[in-house]
């Protein structure tokens, strides 16, 4: 119990520690008392100890809570500048977790790596490869297990009802082997699907994925 | 603060407000002194405990009503500090006692109170 008691004294922490060494001292000093009495002092003695804890908490944040309303100019002001601070440290967080600490929604994020082509003596540098360039690459290089391509693409979709703008990209053989992700319905392409002028697989393969 | 206390500034004084001024009315007493006077004036009817009793202390410095006193026995315990009233904590329980004896004064002199006694 007496453990239970220094933990409860936490809760009157704004208190200076000569205070809260005098409460602990006179605490003990009213338990002593009480145990000449017996036990059941005791228990009424503890009972009313915590609840004094309890209470004077209490009185302690209606304190705190007078003195800031008595002071509306300052406690605004602390209020705006928390809420400023708070709302920048969750922004930087929010960015600093999607960039820095989420890792990538793939297998082995660590072992992917993005390539670009530079040519530099015309001062081209890190520009997307056509999707040939990744093909040779993929057959002649033995530096990755596995390469492939993508580029953003966008089309129309037609129906009975009107037409669509759908946003997607076009791909090279291998892509979903590479990042190890399933489609959210129907299948990934089949080995001869992947091929075709200039080997990038499209919607004139009759085939879309849904991700 | 304004020298001149005004008993409508504290009164009425707060039950155990008023048990801690009376408990010092005698000369300085520590915190355990203090419970043990009040519970000892008021035959174990009021008690104060000690969470309460220094955040009160506290308030009581803060008003100019009580102040730590430098009078104390030579054996005590170092840690153990002492408070004691100020001229204004005198003045303000001076006045709160008047105040409460003008209440008893006139509840003495109601018929129905008077009837109730002698009944």
């Amino acid at each position: 119990m007496k453990r239970l008691y220094s933990r409860l004294l936490w809760l009157l922490r704004a208190r200076d520690p000569q205070e809260q060494q005098a409460i602990k001292d006179d605490a003990e000093h009213l338990l002593e008392a009480a145990r000449t009495r017996g036990r059941r002092a005791v228990a009424t003695t503890w009972l009313a100890l915590i609840g004094d804890l309890v209470l004077a908490t209490g009185q302690d944040l209606a304190r705190a809570l007078r003195s800031l309303m008595r002071a509306p100019g300052f406690t605004v002001t602390v209020s705006m500048l928390l809420g400023l601070g708070v709302a920048a440290t969750t922004t930087l967080f929010a960015l600093v977790n999607a960039v820095m600490l989420t890792p990538l929604p793939y297998d082995d994020p660590e072992r992917l790596v993005m390539i670009w082509e530079s040519n530099v003596p015309q001062q081209r540098l890190r520009e997307g490869p056509s999707p040939g360039a990744v093909d040779d690459w993929a057959a002649n290089s033995d530096a990755f297990d596995a390469l492939t391509g993508w580029w953003t693409a966008s089309a129309t979709l037609r129906g009975r009802d009107g037409s669509a703008p759908v946003a997607g990209v076009q791909v090279t053989k291998g892509f979903f082997e590479v990042f190890r992700r399933a489609p959210l319905l129907g299948r990934t392409f089949a080995g001869d699907e992947y091929l075709g002028a200039p080997s990038i697989t499209s919607g004139r393969a009759g085939n879309v994925s849904l991700s | 603060m304004p020298d001149r206390v005004r008993s409508v500034d504290y009164a009425p004084l707060k039950p155990r407000v008023l048990h801690i001024l009376l408990a010092l009315a005698d000369g300085p007493r520590h915190g355990y002194s203090i419970m043990q006077e009040v519970a000892a004036r008021t035959d174990g009817q009021v008690r104060v405990w000690p969470a309460a009793l220094y955040g009160t202390l506290r308030e009581l410095e803060d008003l100019d009503l009580i102040a730590e006193s430098g009078k104390r026995p030579s054996d005590d315990d170092e840690r153990r500090r002492y408070f004691g009233l100020t001229a204004r904590g005198k003045r303000v329980l001076n006045e709160e006692v008047r105040r409460l004896e003008a209440i008893v004064d006139h509840a003495r002199a109601s018929r129905a109170l008077r009837k109730e006694r002698s009944a």
